[in-house]
């Protein structure tokens, strides 16, 4: 329990009470931060597991008799959430591969090296996402119509990939920053080429950085919608289109949206799992500074 | 008078007699020889019970013609957004697209006009289907003379009710708007129900749905017959007051229902909170399947909407047409298809599966057949009735913005805060700005 | 040795410059990068496409549902419409404001407090964390639909927690009241946007070295003033980054705004997103929602060149 408080501490020392209370106000805090959290996704949890009947009731809140149906259902056609999930894995996935080096090399070239119109560039590069999708949607459509590459995943890579890069470039631009270029210096003086520097100093630094925009861009990738409902048609449909295809004229089908959410998740849990990992390991590595 | 009576004197009093079938014509009106066959066509529609029905059937087309059609579901929240694309692209991403009334006056320019089609296969729209679903298809905000599409999908409205609950309270189904509020007031004293669900919140202009009833009940209209805004006239405003006082003054309708949308108010009547609900008589399957209501089909009876003292019933309505993309290479293999699944044989075969309870029918010898209304208990008479005095989902290029103005307004009126004239006066001043552009 | 020479040919111009490591050394472009052109190309192609394409429609006038192709050009007439004779615009306006405002504000604050509290060791600030992804990979819609459901009047389940909680509020309609409309629209943003941004926030303060904020306490400062004179200065960078984040989506935030409450009661909560894609997808005004999307754009291109000021000042 003492290493809850100092776990650099010497063996043997003993908190005193204020430390104490402290300690519990805390957990008690992380407690009802995780719940904030969880009752949402609890609900919809439990939502998922119902049949509409219970689903609008609040004296089934708790008492009802689950059904597997929903899964089941959302499956099937004409939902086909299976097909739409696996798209929207592969684009996110696609998108996150090509960007992060492509965002990383960028990202230390707008830190590190001079050139004309660098800060307009970068503004330019930034402010193309403050525009409303709903603008420049149809134009990209009839872009990719042109390139017969409309219903394809590529496309939806690209499109991605124009929206993530700004994001991307500007925090790992930010983590680069703050690596004192000393080091590289040293670096290449002592015969390393500036490829190896940036591997084996740069990149493991700005680490915590680069996998904050490798999960940035993945869901924002995730989630994106317009793009998606426009140029997708029957191949290239992710998984907000089969989310908002549970919007139907009876009204919202909250019962197969929540089992969808189920199967969103779960596999999401397992990844935030993995990448903790990595992220807690960048982040010890990186404190020693 | 029972059941079987009122559908005997209402199929003489529509001046048509029971049809037998078993007509080979309309496999007839499909060109011979299959001339299209190995043509693949791609249509846009929404996932509704009906059209999974159809699509069910789509192995029969393909063998009698060797056309392949493919079903592209899309999220009917987003329907709008395919057809703008389609209708920019200047190509066919499909070739047959479905559209509903209201959004047609914007996108005549994706339609290929199918009068000569028509013509060719001798096909009488009008003896087909009502005016009030005929006119959805047509150009001219209704009046024009080109042909869009078939009509494939049209609602009307229903008030739904308890049937046990007004049998043990010796209560008839209410005829007129006030007749309603004073059965509401009884369900709510002898009962734990709450008189009807009503929908007020704001969502795609559904809390204008029963408005309209309303307003035309009182002779008044959103526009006039020049077009211009009439929702401030005093007829607009004694409606729309009569129409949010349901709840304001004398709450026969959940407090709740400020922010109902319409499938709010049908759980809310599926799970027994309410005793009646006036919607679109598709509801009805939502509200006796077990897995989605509380209800049992002896609990659940229909009448016509109310309306005023004296009145017919009035109707609004919703129309879906199936239209062939002007840019599509594959044009008259699309209207084979239009041709053979707006057979009234497959509506009716829709109508009378017995593993569904779709009521949804848009041709007129479908509604007063004599199956399909004793199965439902003579609901499609109902609507046929109304359908004869309907005036209509207004059709026009402003509907859009329009709409919205409005269902704003009533969203914002009955949080009781505002005032109706003052509230109707500003509505109509900045339709007015809206129809000049 | 060899090596070093034909990397000195590249890079130093002379020799002088080789014994002490300078700062020129580093800044000057060697020739590989150009080989990045073409992916820089394409970043530049699909950056600059949007902000010139918007930017000629929104002088143009084009109603999708009389022509397929844009119309004439009608100048400035579009903005003067939006600023001087549509009161839907000035009104979403005045609510982007409002939900922008307090969007960022609670989500930063709540995102920092989260990320001090969870920046310790063990098992259940652990699990704390790898929760933490959650909220954001629901989809918007997921989120605006469910929390929708959740303050229903009739069976939702925060409704009548809150109702059990404060009892005066049994009765209260969430999505009837303006006021409480946009508390839902915002709690459910936040709850959406904040626990992602705490990852942000412990990921900055994994780089706050840990010595001085132990030598501080050592010398006797409290916990406010570690955190005020060591911790907060050194945050800074990420802080911001939250906060442009959260402003830039709070702003384009449409999915949420439109299933949880569709804008309603009235207009209270149609921010200038909606508006914008309202215009576009459903009026078919589309000269017209270029012009307001740009309005929103050239307020954010302006705040952004601020900030990019004090950035690029190192």
């Amino acid at each position: 329990m003492t290493a809850g408080f100092h776990p650099d501490a010497a063996p043997g020392y003993t908190p005193s009470a204020t430390e104490r209370s402290v300690h519990w106000v805390r957990q008690l805090a992380v407690i009802v931060l995780i719940s904030a959290i969880l009752l949402p996704i609890a609900w919809i949890f439990l939502t998922a597991f119902k049949t509409p009947r219970d689903v609008y009731s609040i004296s089934s809140a708790l008492w009802f008799t689950p059904t597997l149906e929903n899964l089941q259902t959302v499956f099937r056609e004409p939902w086909n959430l299976g097909n739409k999930i696996f798209n929207s894995f592969a684009v996110a996935g696609g998108t996150v591969l090509l960007a992060m080096p492509m965002a990383t090399m960028a990202a230390y070239a707008f830190s590190r090296f001079d050139f004309r119109f660098k800060q307009s560039i970068f503004l330019v590069v930034i402010a193309s996402q403050f525009i409303p999708a709903a603008v420049v949607v149809l134009p990209y459509f009839l872009m990719f119509k042109e390139a017969g590459m409309l219903d394809t995943r590529t496309a939806l890579v690209l499109v991605n990939l124009s929206i993530v890069l700004p994001y991307a470039v500007w925090m790992i631009k930010g983590f680069i920053d703050a690596v004192p270029m000393e080091i590289e210096e040293s670096a290449v003086v002592d015969g390393a080429s500036r490829a190896r520097v940036i591997w084996e100093i740069v990149v493991p630094t700005a680490l915590p950085g680069i996998i904050t925009a490798a999960v940035f861009s993945f869901t924002l990738t995730w989630n994106e919608f317009l793009f998606a409902l426009i140029i997708g048609k029957q191949h290239a449909l992710t998984l907000p289109i089969g989310l908002i295809g549970f919007r139907t004229e009876r009204g919202d089908l909250w019962e197969l949206m929540a089992a969808g959410g189920v199967l969103i998740t779960a596999p999401m849990f397992l990844i935030s799992l993995l990448v903790q990992k990595q992220f807690v390991g960048s982040l010890t590595a990186g404190s020693v500074r | 008078m029972n059941r079987r009576d009122v559908i005997q004197a209402g199929t003489a009093a529509l001046g048509l007699g029971f049809h037998a079938w078993g007509n080979a014509q309309s496999a007839a009106l499909l060109k011979p020889g299959k001339p299209y066959a190995g043509t693949e066509l791609s249509l846009l529609t929404v996932v509704a019970p009906q059209f999974k029905a159809h699509e069910a059937k789509l192995a029969e087309f393909e063998a009698l013609t060797g056309i392949k059609v493919k079903y592209q579901y899309v999220p009917f929240a987003s329907t709008r957004e395919k057809l703008t694309a389609e209708l920019v692209a200047q190509g066919a991403q499909y070739d047959l697209l479905s559209v509903m009334d209201v959004w047609g006056p914007s996108l005549y320019n994706l339609f290929d006009p199918i009068n000569a089609r028509l013509a060719e296969k001798k096909i009488d729209m009008a003896e087909r289907y009502p005016h009030a679903h005929l006119r959805a298809a047509r150009d001219g905000n209704g009046n024009g003379k080109n042909i869009l599409g078939m009509p494939i999908r049209g609602h009307v409205q229903l008030m739904f009710y308890r049937k046990d609950v007004f049998a043990k309270l010796g209560l008839k189904p209410p005829a007129t708007w006030d007749e309603m509020v004073e059965t509401g007031k009884v369900i709510q004293a002898k009962t734990d129900m709450a008189g009807v669900g009503m929908y007020y919140g704001k969502t795609g202009a559904q809390n204008l749905m029963i408005w309209f009833n309303y307003l035309w009940g009182m002779g008044g209209d959103l526009l006039d017959a020049k077009g211009q805004p009439a929702m401030n006239s005093p007829q607009a405003v004694a409606a729309t007051q009569a129409y949010i006082d349901v709840l304001l003054k004398h709450k026969v309708a959940p407090a709740a229902s400020v922010s109902f949308t319409e499938s709010d108010a049908a759980n809310s009547m599926a799970q027994g909170k309410v005793a009646m609900y006036p919607v679109w008589w598709w509801r009805y399957a939502g509200l006796v399947d077990p897995k989605t209501s509380t209800l049992k089909p002896e609990q659940v009876g229909f009448a016509p909407l109310p309306s005023m003292p004296g009145k017919e019933s009035t109707t609004y309505t919703n129309s879906w047409f199936y239209g062939i993309n002007k840019n599509s290479k594959k044009k008259d293999a699309a209207m084979e298809f239009l041709t053979w699944i707006s057979q009234p044989e497959i509506e009716r075969s829709v109508l009378l599966d017995p593993s569904m309870n779709e009521v949804v029918a848009v041709q007129t010898r479908n509604l007063i057949d004599g199956d399909v209304n004793r199965r439902y208990g003579g609901m499609h008479l109902f609507g046929a009735q109304a359908l004869k005095g309907a005036k209509g989902t207004p059709l026009f290029a402003q509907w859009a913005q329009i709409s919205d103005l409005m269902e704003a307004t009533i969203s914002e009126l009955v949080t009781g805060k505002t005032q109706v004239k003052p509230a109707l006066d500003e509505a109509a001043s900045r339709a007015r700005k809206i129809l000049r552009a | 040795m060899k090596r070093h020479r034909a990397h000195a040919r590249s890079c130093a111009p002379d020799t002088a410059s080789l014994r002490k490591p300078s700062v020129s050394l580093l800044r000057r472009i060697p020739a590989q990068w150009l080989l990045l052109t073409p992916a820089l190309l394409f970043v530049a192609a699909m950056a600059v496409f949007p902000l010139v394409y918007s930017f000629v429609l929104s002088f143009r006038e084009w109603r999708l549902a009389k022509s397929v192709t844009p119309q004439g050009w009608v100048g400035l007439q579009n903005y003067w419409y939006l600023l001087t004779d549509d009161p839907d615009f000035l009104e979403a306006i005045q609510v982007t404001s409002v939900f922008v405002v307090a969007n960022v504000l609670v989500t930063l604050l709540v995102s920092l407090g989260a990320a001090l509290l969870l920046n310790k060791a063990g098992r259940i600030n652990t699990i704390a964390r790898v929760l933490l992804i959650l909220p954001f990979v629901m989809s918007p819609a997921l989120v605006g639909i469910s929390f929708r459901f959740f303050l229903n009047g009739e069976y939702g389940i925060v409704h009548h927690l809150i109702g059990l909680a404060i009892p005066s509020m049994v009765d209260t309609i969430w999505l009837a009241d303006k006021t409480l409309a946009m508390v839902a629209v915002v709690a459910a943003d936040v709850w959406h946007w904040a626990p992602y941004m705490t990852l942000v926030m412990l990921g900055g303060l994994a780089s706050v070295p840990k010595e001085t904020e132990e030598a501080a306490r050592v010398d006797g400062a409290s916990a406010w003033a570690v955190f005020r004179d060591v911790t907060l200065p050194q945050l800074l960078p990420v802080i911001s980054i939250v906060l442009v984040l959260k402003t830039v989506f709070a702003l384009k935030a449409f999915d949420i705004i439109y299933t949880l409450s569709n804008g309603g009661p009235g207009r209270s909560t149609q921010t200038l997103a909606y508006f914008v894609y309202e215009t576009a997808f459903n009026y078919y005004d589309m000269g017209y929602a270029a012009a307001a999307a740009y309005i929103l754009t050239a307020v954010l291109l302006v705040a952004s060149g601020f900030y990019l000021r004090l950035v690029f000042r190192k």
